[in-house]
């Protein structure tokens, strides 16, 4: 088992290089503190949104695409797993920090303390590329194998944290703006004007 | 979320339990859509036929861009047409 503050300091130089959809709670707090970067999308409410908006972003953008998301938000939308196979970008990855609990609401087990196995679930959606990280060695070949092409989901085993961090200072409107201008400066298509200049009745 | 972060997201939404809908267990939540999406403070665009369908859709995805919140366009039952 790992430390996650370990985890994200091993993949913050591919996390600051990618845009991140990164999940709620302590996750996101220690995302800020350890890699903040204006390419992410820090999710500060919205549990189970990492997987489909990361997905709608590797959509329309041709960069990598990494979804942070935790055990409890992946069980609250597990069904997100079944449609990034469906559709399976190659740019799209996905990171499941499973610390087998409910961390920010107190330490809660969640299915995955009981046995639910995320390897197992995505696989079975369609995600061939899927891992258990469980120790440091896992975890030092961890950015190499997420840079390998292909939709790819890595579920990293962690501890419950001790240490709280900071709750993220930013704007969520700063946070989308930030992410947005990113896209635009890497060629994305979902960074575009989604307006067609059509005058609309009042 | 896309209220909080503002944006500009365009949500075509099916109504279910309007007058037409025979299936009562749709009734509350097709009594309840327009309120719902006023509480959060949005604005909807209800289509009444096919032809509006294209240009509500446009008018949605100009406003949401001009004013970086999310848009409603309400499509009816396709015997609720005109």
């Amino acid at each position: 088992m790992l430390i996650r503050a370990t985890v994200i300091e091993e993949l913050a130089d591919l996390l600051k290089s990618a845009t991140v959809v990164a999940p709620l709670g302590n996750t996101v707090r220690e995302l800020y503190a350890i890699a903040e970067s204006p390419s992410t999308f820090y999710l500060l409410g919205s549990m189970g949104m990492p997987v489909p908006v990361a997905l709608g972003l590797a959509m329309g953008h041709s960069g990598t695409v990494i979804a942070l998301e935790g055990d409890g938000g992946c069980l609250t939308n597990m069904g997100s797993l079944a449609t990034a196979a469906r559709y399976a970008p190659g740019n799209l990855k996905i990171v499941i920090l499973d610390n087998g609990a409910y961390e920010s609401t107190g330490g809660q087990p969640t299915h995955s303390h009981a046995g639910t196995s995320f390897v197992d679930v995505a696989r079975g959606c369609g995600i061939k590329a899927a891992r258990e990280v469980r120790d440091e060695t896992d975890l030092a070949d961890l950015p190499n194998w997420l840079a390998l092409p292909g939709l790819r989901l890595a579920v990293v085993k962690t501890v419950i944290a001790e240490t709280s961090f900071p709750r993220v200072p930013l704007a969520p409107p700063d946070i989308f703006r930030r992410v947005r201008e990113h896209l635009a400066q890497t060629g994305s298509a979902a960074a575009g004007s989604i307006g067609n200049g059509s005058v609309c009745p009042k | 979320m896309a209220v909080a972060y503002g944006i500009p997201l365009v949500v075509a939404v099916s109504l279910r339990g309007d007058e037409v809908d025979k299936n009562p267990v749709q009734k509350p939540i097709g009594e309840a859509t327009v309120q719902l999406i006023e509480a959060i403070g949005c604005e909807f665009f209800r289509v009444s036929s096919v032809e509006e369908a294209e240009s509500a859709l446009s008018c949605a995805r100009t406003k949401a861009e001009s004013e970086r919140r999310p848009q409603f366009v309400l499509l009816p039952r396709r015997e609720a047409l005109c």
